[in-house]
């Protein structure tokens, strides 16, 4: 996926910004709420991102019911004669095994726990790192922002699994190699937006007005500046977290992420691959969870920006108007 | 315009030399580590090694070595040394070489679906925003972008290629099929139909998203208001006036694009089985044939940094307000 | 040195419930000297042998990986090599195609006129050329001696990429060690035309292998060796022209000089291979080979996990004739046996070969050296799931439990167990307590290096969860598939074994050739610590009471004192327990319905593409 082509269309929303239709003054935060809860779109995803948080959470719980173990192998009896995967509903296996004989569900389950965790902790690292680089690229300006620009395009534009291959190649996969790839990768996309505000804010007057006053370089970029880029930079990371599952998915599907027997929904599929389209369900589910993750992450994504965006102040007010009648 | 070329030249070459010290470092002198050994690749023998370290020169100062590695960077026939493959033997360049063809055709027919598709969903979303044509071009956004690319290959061929053959329908090729364009173009096309659209529905679906929104913005600027006012056709209107503005953000990130896919469409190649840069990277690693890796690497990073490079110049073409910042 | 085939061992799958037809028992296929092979229909008779044979036509091969050197009989050592060389490169000796088993295992004369004539004292082989073998050169030339000498020296080109092909020779024939190491140690950045004088130099100087006329070879050997004829039928002793000493290495496409019934004519690497008919061959100088197509096609280039499914459908199809280096894949096995056997599909033995098996790094500093103990080691040899390995790669009938060193079919073979198991599915109680009573009751963490393909991260992951159970965790790395390399299992000096970067691994071997002489073919090259490194002994055991019994059992002047001398080392091996053996395999082969007469020949795993003809 390409992260470059990732959008925001941020309003300038400077400190006091009127309630847009509003009677009573409430603060961004709550009009952003009122506005989601009347979002069904944005219930829905939050209700599925709920759910698989609760899927990974409860994964040991899973287990303990079906009695199946994420890692264990049970070629034994998890497999038919010719050692083939055995398909949903047989003998208390819900989802089906794998190709040595473990429960799908159960492993779906932890490899929850992997996209989630990998999603939010590679998005959380590049947030900061891309908001920080961002603020200081944009700020100074001048050849060190060029410089900056320049690197963070180039991230952004190379291969990212080419990128991949090369520290994977040198180190060997893992877990913390795969956030730091993604982490690395993902913050340019934040780093870019971040500098672009960043540009246009050093302008105004109300930085203006702070430096005047005596305010520090530092003091103006986080505690003037930033702000206003909360929520640009909040509907970014909530667009990002499904993007990097991606990345860990497509990484851990080439052998280049999470290895083998810590289940993924990407190196699941890779096991699959081996066993090949008779074997539907191994294929099936891995993807549908995946997919319905994703789908969740974006569609809230999507819900937040335009709840932040006054210009659809008028679908909102439209809905609003709906439910009073 | 001639010094905006010559500064983006100049940025795009520093990038350039980062990467490749950085390939440098990570692969000839990490510390503790036997670039020998890891070069030698296949069963080791003191012989081998010793004529490796002779040929690379590992037994002098790294800086030498670093210049020597420079050295062998230098595009000219005589200069231009990538190494050989630890399998076949076969110069990297010659590796290099033939699969080029395949990523071009890759990149060729992918690019004019993306294209194609995407401007046009997004063309007839902006045209009527909020109606049937424009949700399903946000369903159709939504699914490309949290779709990860390597399911969106599986998927195809699971339903297209499997599920339709094993009923006696055997329309698509099966994985690993390739036929070059001088050979019969029919069946070069035929064998890269199912790769091209795994590759083009993703970046399509973006494209469509950033073509949706460019084109509202400028739909909503004076001029047009202007355009319509004089009695011009709505039809008119969009295709000779707008969406030639609009298209901007499209050009450069179309550049961007296509460098990304013919460095080597990776996980599109892998499940295909299209002996492209990408696969041959992948097997490359599995076999620790590092020279076909370090060569692919640099030439997909030459790739980006050029593509960037045209994309920039595009880009002031297009739009003259870039030229003078 | 067939480390590992190069063949895609797919978990292959078979209903237990259905038997082969004519077999008795299924199992007995796995010790060849139990079944009587006229019961089994694809063992008793030529494969659809029937009907006279029919010329011309194009033999399609498909597969998914390119040969390793380039076609070079020197370099090549993985059995897809061997499969192509059957057609373009003839050797002193040979192995007939045949489905007699035992006949399939003796050699014949090849491009000798007969047998060797051998001195009284076992250490002279004379060999005299038949008349009439020509090189496929312009214009043609007759195949000389000197092409066979030159042949053998190649074998220690720096150039090569190092294999154990050389082992053998440097262990038997008189002067070639020293030659060999010297040219081996050669640089390998020097012209070709200082190697050709290395080579030249050598076929005057090694004292072992003579040429007093061009139609006569003298091998003179440093001690007896009842298997020397089997040495010298392997490929790595084939005739290589004078033309060869033109590029070291051979690229694709300089090995097009052929004196077999076929000749390779197209080289596109990575892509396909192309051989036709040899119009200098002749029919009356073979008595091995056939010329009955007119043209083999090799493609390589299906890429992909899934390429044994597609070689299958294609084979099916009829789209191609013989897989490559690909196997029946699991899911098609079952389908193909029941409801009745498909004659399309063959299931062979490949007496004596043990893949996978697991083996220890006994010089590990790791967890205190515990794995330089005896008693460590042999507590974990009770802690594998033999029988879930087997349906890794394809369940009982094409798997067997293996429990020492010499398969079954391999000579020495004589059955023992010294760790019995409960069905062989592991004993984690035993292992649990031998490990305490060994000093080690809060068990241990082993690092293991398994490759990152086919049916070794299944295997790995196995392996992992039977030792959990018996307290030892392991750690696993994935490493490069194709060889043990630098960051896997080679390492640069016997002593690097004692860095610890691995406790335990997976490696496979397939005997070089089978037969009741083909002792040294497996448990030297694995196990025995004083070969030349590096070789295949992969965890560094060494015990000098094996090196005796090894060294007695190749320079022993019978077969069955050398039998009895292998056994003896096989015991002895398994005393110390410096592996752990998991089965032995069978190998499931298909082809289209047009190929007859299709003989599989042990040595290559694999279909003689020289003995078939196609028609519908």
């Amino acid at each position: 996926m390409s992260l470059s082509t990732v959008e925001v269309a941020y309003p300038e929303v400077s400190p006091e910004e009127p309630a847009a239709g509003g009677i009573q003054g409430r603060t961004p935060l709550r009009l952003v709420i009122a506005r989601l809860r009347t979002d069904r779109v944005a219930i829905a995803s939050i209700v599925v991102i709920l759910l698989i948080v609760l899927l990974a959470i409860g994964a040991p719980l899973i287990a303990a019911i079906t009695g199946h173990g994420p890692t264990e192998t049970n070629v034994d009896t998890g497999t038919d004669a010719n050692g083939q995967p055995l398909p949903p509903g047989s003998a208390g296996y819900l989802l089906g095994t794998d190709n040595l004989g473990r429960d799908i569900l159960v492993r779906i389950a932890y490899g929850a726990r992997i996209s989630l965790l990998v999603g939010v902790l590679a998005t959380a690292i590049a947030t900061v790192v891309g908001v920080v680089i961002g603020l200081f690229a944009g700020y100074y300006g001048g050849w060190f922002d060029s410089v900056l620009a320049r690197l963070m395009d180039v991230v952004l534009s190379f291969p990212y699994v080419m990128f991949a291959i090369v520290l994977v190649s040198v180190f060997g996969p893992s877990l913390p190699l795969t956030i730091l790839v993604i982490a690395f990768f993902s913050f340019a996309a934040i780093g870019r937006i971040v500098r672009g505000q960043a540009l246009s804010q050093r302008e105004k007057e109300y930085v203006e007005a702070a430096h005047s006053l005596g305010a520090g370089n530092l003091r103006i970029m986080f505690v003037d500046i930033l702000p206003n880029l909360v929520a640009p930079v909040i509907v970014l990371a909530t667009l990002l977290i499904p993007a990097a599952i991606i990345f860990e998915a497509t990484l851990s599907f080439l052998g280049l992420g999470v290895v083998p027997p810590t289940p993924s929904w990407g190196n699941m599929l890779s096991d699959a691959e081996g066993v090949g389209f008779q074997a539907w369900w191994f294929y099936i589910f891995p993807m549908l969870f995946l997919l319905l993750t994703t789908l969740a992450f974006n569609l809230l994504g999507d819900a937040v920006r335009d709840a932040l965006d006054p210009r659809t102040e008028r679908i909102f007010a439209g809905r609003r108007k709906k439910k009073r009648t | 315009m001639i010094r905006f070329l010559i500064r983006r030249i100049v940025l795009g070459l520093i990038t350039l030399w980062v990467i490749i010290t950085l390939v440098f470092v990570l692969y000839y002198a990490r510390p503790g580590v036997d670039p020998a050994r890891e070069l030698a690749g296949r069963a080791v023998t003191p012989a081998l090694l010793a004529n490796i370290n002779k040929e690379y020169g590992f037994d002098q100062p790294v800086i030498v070595q670093y210049w020597h590695y420079l050295e062998r960077l230098v595009p000219i026939p005589g200069h231009f040394d990538l190494g050989i493959s630890n399998n076949n033997r076969l110069p990297v360049t010659t590796i290099i070489a033939q699969a080029v063809p395949i990523d071009l055709s890759l990149a060729a027919g992918a690019a004019v679906l993306w294209t194609v598709i995407g401007i046009s969903v997004g063309v007839l979303a902006a045209r009527r925003p909020r109606s049937l044509m424009d949700r399903g071009a946000t369903v159709f956004v939504l699914t490309g972008v949290s779709m990860p690319v390597f399911i969106l290959g599986l998927l195809l061929l699971y339903v297209l290629y499997y599920l339709l053959t094993i009923h006696g329908i055997a329309i698509f090729p099966k994985p690993g099929s390739w036929t070059p364009i001088t050979t019969n173009p029919l069946e070069w096309a035929h064998d890269l139909i199912l790769p091209w659209i795994t590759v083009a529905l993703v970046i399509a679906a973006t494209y469509s998203r950033l073509t949706r929104s460019s084109l509202l913005e400028t739909l909503g600027e004076d001029y047009i208001r202007t355009a319509r006012a004089k009695g011009l056709s709505e039809r008119r209107v969009v295709y000779r006036h707008a969406l030639r503005s609009s298209l901007t953000p499209i050009v450069t990130q179309f550049g961007i694009d296509l460098a990304g896919v013919m460095g080597g469409a990776i996980v599109t190649e892998s499940i295909f089985g299209l002996p492209g840069l990408g696969l041959a990277v992948v097997q490359a690693i599995q076999v620790q044939n590092l020279p076909v890796v370090i060569g692919i690497v640099l030439v997909s990073a030459a790739f980006v940094v050029a593509a960037n490079i045209v994309v920039d110049a595009l880009y002031a073409v297009l739009d003259p307000r870039v030229r003078v910042s | 040195m067939v480390a590992i085939a190069a063949v895609v061992v797919a978990a292959c799958g078979t209903s237990a419930s259905s038997t082969p037809p004519g077999a008795a028992q299924s199992n007995n296929l796995f010790n060849p000297s139990s079944f009587n092979t006229s019961n089994i229909s694809w063992l008793s008779a030529n494969q659809n042998a029937s009907g006279s044979p029919v010329m011309g036509g194009t033999l399609q091969i498909e597969g998914s990986t390119d040969l390793s050197a380039a076609a070079d009989p020197q370099g090549e050592y993985e059995t897809i090599g061997f499969t192509l060389e059957r057609a373009y490169a003839r050797q002193l000796l040979s192995y007939p195609a045949s489905t007699d088993l035992t006949k399939a295992e003796s050699v014949v004369p090849d491009a000798a006129a007969s047998m060797p004539t051998v001195s009284s004292d076992g250490l002279t082989y004379t060999f005299t050329l038949r008349t009439g073998l020509m090189w496929n050169t312009r214009p043609p030339r007759p195949v000389t001696s000197q092409d066979f000498a030159r042949g053998i020296l190649r074998n220690c080109d720096p150039t090569l990429s190092p294999n154990g092909n050389p082992g053998y020779y440097m262990a038997t024939i008189a002067g070639f060690k020293a030659f060999c190491t010297a040219f081996e140690a050669s640089s390998p950045s020097e012209s070709p035309a200082a190697r050709a004088r290395f080579i030249n130099h050598g076929m005057n100087s090694v004292s072992g292998i003579k040429t007093p006329d061009s139609n006569t070879i003298v091998f003179t050997l440093a001690q007896p060796a009842t298997d020397f004829n089997n040495i010298i039928a392997l490929p790595f002793a084939s005739a290589a022209p004078v033309e060869y000493l033109k590029y070291t290495p051979l690229a694709p496409g300089n090995v097009l000089y052929s004196d077999g019934p076929y000749a390779i004519t197209t080289y596109n690497v990575g892509h396909e291979i192309i051989l036709t008919r040899n119009a200098v061959w002749s029919q009356s100088t073979d008595q091995i080979r056939h010329q009955y197509v007119n043209e083999i096609d090799v493609k390589l280039d299906l890429a992909g996990s899934a390429a044994a499914t597609e070689v299958q459908q294609d084979l099916a199809a009829g789209t191609a004739d013989l897989e490559w280096n690909t196997n029946v894949p699991p899911a098609a096995i079952h389908g193909l046996e029941s409801p009745t056997w498909n004659p399309q599909l063959g299931v062979f033995p490949a007496p004596g070969t043990t893949n996978p098996y697991l083996v220890f790094n006994v010089q590990s500093p790791n967890n205190g050296g515990a794995l330089g103990n005896v008693k460590v080691r042999q507590a974990l040899e009770y802690a594998i799931d033999k029988v879930a390995i087997n349906k890794i790669y394809g369940g009982a009938t094409l798997n067997e439990p293996l429990n020492q060193v010499i398969a079954p079919g391999a000579e020495g073979y004589v059955p023992f167990n010294d760790y019995p198991t409960p069905n062989n599915q592991g004993d984690a109680a035993k292992c649990k307590s031998l490990l305490k009573a060994a000093g080690y009751p809060n068990g241990l963490t082993l690092k293991d290096y398994y490759r990152n393909s086919g049916n070794h991260p299944a295997v790995f992951q196995e392996v992992q969860a039977d030792f959990a159970k018996c307290g030892v965790t392991v750690v696993g790395t994935p490493i490069a598939t194709g060889y043990y390399g630098s960051s896997g299992i080679g390492v640069t000096s016997p002593d690097g074994l004692k860095a610890g970067h691995w406790d335990i691994t997976e490696p496979g071997w397939v005997p070089d050739w089978f037969g009741p002489t083909n002792g040294r073919a497996t448990l030297p090259d694995i196990l025995d610590g004083a070969l030349s490194f590096p070789g295949s002994d992969w965890g560094g055991y060494d015990n000098t009471a094996v090196d005796s019994l090894v060294a007695q059992a190749e320079s022993a002047t019978t077969i069955g004192a050398a039998a009895n001398l292998w056994h003896q080392a096989d015991e002895q091996v398994m005393k110390d327990a410096p592996f752990i053996p998991f089965e032995t395999s069978l190998t499931p082969l298909f082809h289209s319905s047009r190929l007859h007469n299709a003989i599989f020949i042990p040595f290559s795993e694999y279909y003689d593409i020289t003995q078939v003809w196609l028609s519908s």
